[in-house]
């Protein structure tokens, strides 16, 4: 949840996570977003697919990674989410979408 | 390209006052730092694009930030050159800058070097610890602090250490219910500490504060508890902690179960060595200060000419120790580069150094009583994962050992165990000490693990464009945006 | 007492091979091994290629690229293919390795990640290398299959590959491993089969008594046995040297690329003549490799990195996209005539040499262990006779006796 108290956020925006239609902050986080939202699930293991989410929350353990327009392996506790982002749960080794192609 | 005079690695609080002193000094200084603002993990700021907010809480901590956040930006365009959002992921001889930002490079060569990397949180493997909702102290921190985010509704903190009050104390007043606190110290380790802990009274009466702060928030503190195990479907819906004997061993028998959807679990800090190791610095070994560290002298400097070493990245010491060696090391730098005389340089040196060493008795009572005790490698049972990344269980990684694998090398190749993408940053500091106890050796006989360039995951197409200047992208263009670097 | 009937010194691939052989005979077996960082089987691809790297299209080519680059002189710079008794040598070890793979998982528990993919199909980006890969054709027997491919037929093999070629070469028998899953999953059936390990240990010296060597020498002890098995690759020459015994291995540094996990990407190995790029099980994009004359550094270069980085971006360009976790380098064995050293050594009883592996060590490993233990157990037995053209005399007659 998001804390109202005390902090001036900058524009809101729209982005979706596995299809569904969420409202954040410029400035926060893919990992602040999704976690504000109460969704606390961010990928699958390739092993055993056991859920996984924020753990550090500073870019060292790798744990909270999601796909990101089609893009695997993008730790959602490092980048911004922005206008129109398409972030995925990855489901294991994760997949190309489309629009990764270079 | 031209030879920068002095770099800074890191704008934390030691980052940050290393600047400023070489700065104030009158040398041109080049700050790099992963995070897009200053202020390091401990004073991490709100994103740009929330009107601006203070990180002033109202601690001295914070206040002590505040100051530094406030000279640093005062600096910056006029002797401070900041590059934020920047990835340091390389050294190579001698003194040579690999810098990732947005799949672009820079290669930097510089005189001078202050390494301020931080430190990151150890969390011993238990059963359960890899389920969604379970997260560092520090992971809940930035998110309430930054973006003004809770982790969650009902928030339990384990561990050790005085951190895990800061963090309660920031999410109650970001509106989270937090539960409780299990701090594995004893109260009999906290007393027979006491005597060193009155070497600074002011750290001792912040803490005595903080306890306060939390008595009135209703906040338990279970002093002598250890958190035993996480439990869920989707994600975490209960935990369970027990008192533990001296040696931290659970009493299972007095398991209590808490319900909460969010724990943090902070065992202490992991410096960060891996750039000091590339620049070849000598490391010694410290199990109160984190492990493995470079040596420095009573300058901060390394064995490595015109390499300093400053904060929790050469031994976890705390935002004030971090600050204080910062500046120790920024006037060392001064001195050395010419801009700084020997009288001038003497009398801050005699200033710090006075400090520091009563921050420093007070530290070595506090990691004294907080040191490790083999109960909390106990928690993990043989199908808990001790390897994150690679999902590998205590007992795989056992069997490995068993069959010959008694190095950080070869359990890597035998195992997978640090093959992940945090290159063994979680796991090895618990698998060293389960090694240690399976061969009878000591951590520090199995030594420091290697360390190669890239020491984190960088863009290919950085990599591929890298040639020690600027050139052309790569052969197929990458869509790379080269940036020109000031002279 | 002595310590065990035959000591392997090494634990790379071709030790661990050499020990599980033994141990599959019954002989009792002492491996001994210092985990050194940088041995070549770290630093091994695990591309099964008997073919590709026979004729140059693995690591070779890109060798001899980056050696003559900017040589207009086209035929000049290509690679020589190894001679036709070696290229059947791999061809056979290769052949070996579908039921190794289940009989060692069966053995010793331990998976050496073999697959069998599209192959290795090599890019050709310029009509000097159709040239060079037409050339190589011709000089294949009929029971080898390459094929020469169009664009269109490459692109359906592999759609991840760069379209910005001219066609594209195929060996459909080519396969890929996890070289230190290899090597594991041999030491492993080995111990279970009774082989005895010892890790951590270098060893210092061979002890010779007279024209016969009699065991090794570690940290103040002495192990005995029968006869002592040369498997220290890139070291070999400086363990054969503690008893006068010149052997001309010299490391070779092969530096390494290693990508992030990643979804599947990628059907066959890859071959071009700036890297060669090869989809692990694990997911990560393996890149290797350089072929560097720089002692026993296992330091990783800038221009290594770069290079692989940007032939592995050029030939796929999907790469740009990923980032790389890890660089590293070994030490390949080398030799003059890039073939290894097997067998006994002439004049020396109780010594054979088991080195020399230089890019090939990984497929070579499985017939390697069974010509070299044929040489201890039935020296004049057809299969030990296959040592002879890769024994240690082509080099200098009668090294032995000095």
């Amino acid at each position: 949840m998001r804390n109202t108290e005390n902090v001036h956020r900058g524009p809101a925006l729209r982005f979706t996570f596995d299809g569904e239609a969420f409202e954040a902050f410029a400035g926060e986080t893919v990992a602040a977003a999704l976690l504000a939202e109460g969704r606390r699930t961010l990928r699958r293991t390739s092993r055993r697919r056991s859920p996984r989410g924020l753990f550090c929350g500073m870019g060292v353990c790798f744990d909270c990674l999601v796909q990101v327009d089609g893009r695997p392996n993008v730790q959602a506790c490092l980048v911004p989410v922005r206008e129109g982002m398409r972030v995925e749960t990855q489901v294991g080794d994760g997949t190309w979408g489309a629009d990764a192609d270079p | 390209m031209p030879t920068r005079e002095l770099v800074v690695v890191g704008a934390g609080p030691a980052g940050m006052a290393a600047a400023i002193a070489a700065a104030e000094a009158g040398l041109p200084v080049t700050v790099v730092d992963e995070g897009p603002r200053t202020g390091g993990q401990i004073y991490r700021q709100p994103p740009a694009e929330f009107e601006k907010r203070t990180v002033d809480d109202g601690s001295p901590d914070a206040r002590r930030g505040e100051v530094l956040l406030r000279r640093f930006e005062e600096l910056t365009g006029n002797r401070i050159e900041w590059m934020g959002s920047s990835t340091a992921w390389g050294l190579f001889p001698p003194r040579r800058l690999a810098v990732e930002r947005d799949g672009a490079f820079r290669m930097i060569d510089t005189d001078g070097l202050i390494l301020a990397p931080g430190a990151y949180e150890m969390v011993p493997p238990f059963p359960g610890w890899t389920l969604p909702g379970v997260m560092t102290p520090g992971a809940a921190q930035v998110l309430a602090k930054s973006m003004g985010v809770v982790a969650g509704r009902r928030i339990f903190l384990a561990g050790t250490g005085p951190f895990l009050l800061v963090v309660a104390l920031a999410l109650h007043r970001a509106g989270a219910e937090v539960v409780g606190i299990a701090e594995t110290v004893r109260f009999g380790d906290v007393l027979r500490a006491f005597p060193g802990l009155v070497a600074a009274p002011a750290l001792l009466r912040q803490g005595w504060g903080y306890l306060r702060a939390l008595s009135r928030a209703g906040i338990p503190v279970h002093r002598g508890h250890s958190i035993v195990e996480a439990r869920g479907g989707e994600a975490l819906e209960e935990i369970s902690i027990a008192p533990c004997d001296a040696d931290w061993f659970p009493d299972r028998s007095r398991t209590r179960r808490i319900e909460v959807d969010t724990l943090c679990v902070g065992y202490g800090f992991v410096p960060r060595t891996q750039l000091a190791q590339l620049a070849g610095c000598h490391l010694v070994y410290s199990a109160s200060l984190g492990g493995w560290i470079p040596h420095v002298d009573d300058e901060q400097a390394t064995s490595v000419d015109g390499v300093w070493v400053a904060g929790d990245g050469g031994g976890v010491a705390g935002s004030w120790v971090a600050e204080l060696e910062g500046r120790l090391a920024g006037l060392s730098a001064a001195r050395r580069a010419g801009a700084l005389d020997e009288a001038s340089f003497r009398s801050g040196w005699r200033h710090i150094d006075a400090e520091l060493g009563k921050l420093r008795r007070f530290r070595a009572a506090l990691d004294s009583a907080s040191r490790i005790r083999p109960g909390l490698d106990a928690l993990a049972d043989g199908e808990t994962l001790v390897c994150r990344c690679e999902e590998l269980t205590r007992s795989e990684v056992d069997a490995g050992v068993d069959m010959g694998a008694t190095d950080a090398r070869s359990l890597k190749v035998v195992t997978r165990l640090g093959m992940g993408p945090c290159q063994g940053r979680m796991c090895w500091p618990s698998a060293v000490r389960r090694l240690a106890a399976q061969t009878g050796r000591t951590p520090e006989e199995i030594g420091a693990p290697s360390v190669r360039p890239p020491i984190r995951p960088v863009s290919m197409a950085s990599l591929a464009a890298l040639d020690g200047g600027l050139t052309e992208a790569s052969p197929c263009s990458t869509g790379a945006v080269l940036e020109e670097v000031p002279p | 007492m002595k310590s065990s009937d035959v000591i392997v010194v090494g634990g790379g691939v071709i030790g661990c091979a050499v020990a599980w052989e033994l141990t599959r005979r019954g002989v009792r077996t002492l491996l001994v091994d210092r985990a050194l960082p940088g041995r070549a089987t770290s630093a091994s691809a695990g591309g099964l290629w008997p073919i590709g790297e026979a004729v140059g299209l693995g690591c070779g080519v890109i060798y001899h690229a980056a050696q003559h680059a900017g040589d207009a002189s086209a035929e000049a710079s290509d690679p020589e293919p190894l001679p036709a008794v070696f290229r059947d040598f791999l061809h056979e070890s290769n052949a070996l390795f579908p039921d190794l793979a289940v009989e060692l998982r069966e053995q010793g528990g331990f998976d050496m990640e073999f697959e069998r993919g599209a192959g290795l199909l090599f890019a050709i980006y310029n009509e000097r290398e159709r040239a060079f890969v037409e050339r190589v054709d011709r000089s294949l027997p009929p029971e080898v299959s390459l094929e020469i491919l169009e664009p269109r037929e490459v692109a359906e093999i592999e759609p991840q590959l760069t379209r910005d070629l001219i066609g594209g070469a195929l060996l459909a028998g080519e396969y890929q491993v996890n070289p230190m899953a290899v090597a594991e999953a041999f030491k492993r059936a080995a111990i279970r089969g009774g082989a005895t390990f010892r890790h951590g240990t270098q060893v210092r010296a061979l002890r010779r008594e007279g024209n016969r060597v009699v065991g090794v020498e570690i940290d103040g002890e002495v192990l005995t046995a029968d006869t002592v098995v040369n498997a220290a690759g890139a070291w070999a020459g400086g363990l054969a040297e503690t008893i006068g015994l010149d052997i001309p291995v010299v490391p070779v540094r092969g530096q390494i690329v290693l990508t992030e996990t990643l979804p599947h990407t990628l059907n066959a190995c890859l071959s071009t003549s700036q890297c060669y790029i090869a989809q692990k099980q694990h997911g990560e994009v393996l890149i290797g490799s350089t072929t560097e004359h720089v002692g026993f550094d296992v330091g990783v270069s800038e221009e290594a990195t770069r290079s692989l980085s940007a032939g592995a971006i050029r030939a796929v360009p999907l790469l740009s996209k990923v980032r790389v976790k890890r660089v590293w380098a070994g030490l390949r064995p080398g030799t003059p005539d890039e073939l290894p050293v097997l067998g006994p050594v002439e004049g020396l009883e109780g010594y054979v040499n088991a080195t020399g592996g230089f890019r090939t060590g990984i497929v070579a490993a499985p017939l390697t262990a069974q010509v070299v233990v044929a040489t201890i157990l039935e020296p004049s037995s057809a299969l030990a006779a296959r040592a002879e053209p890769f024994a240690l005399r082509r080099f200098e007659p009668a090294v032995a006796c000095a």
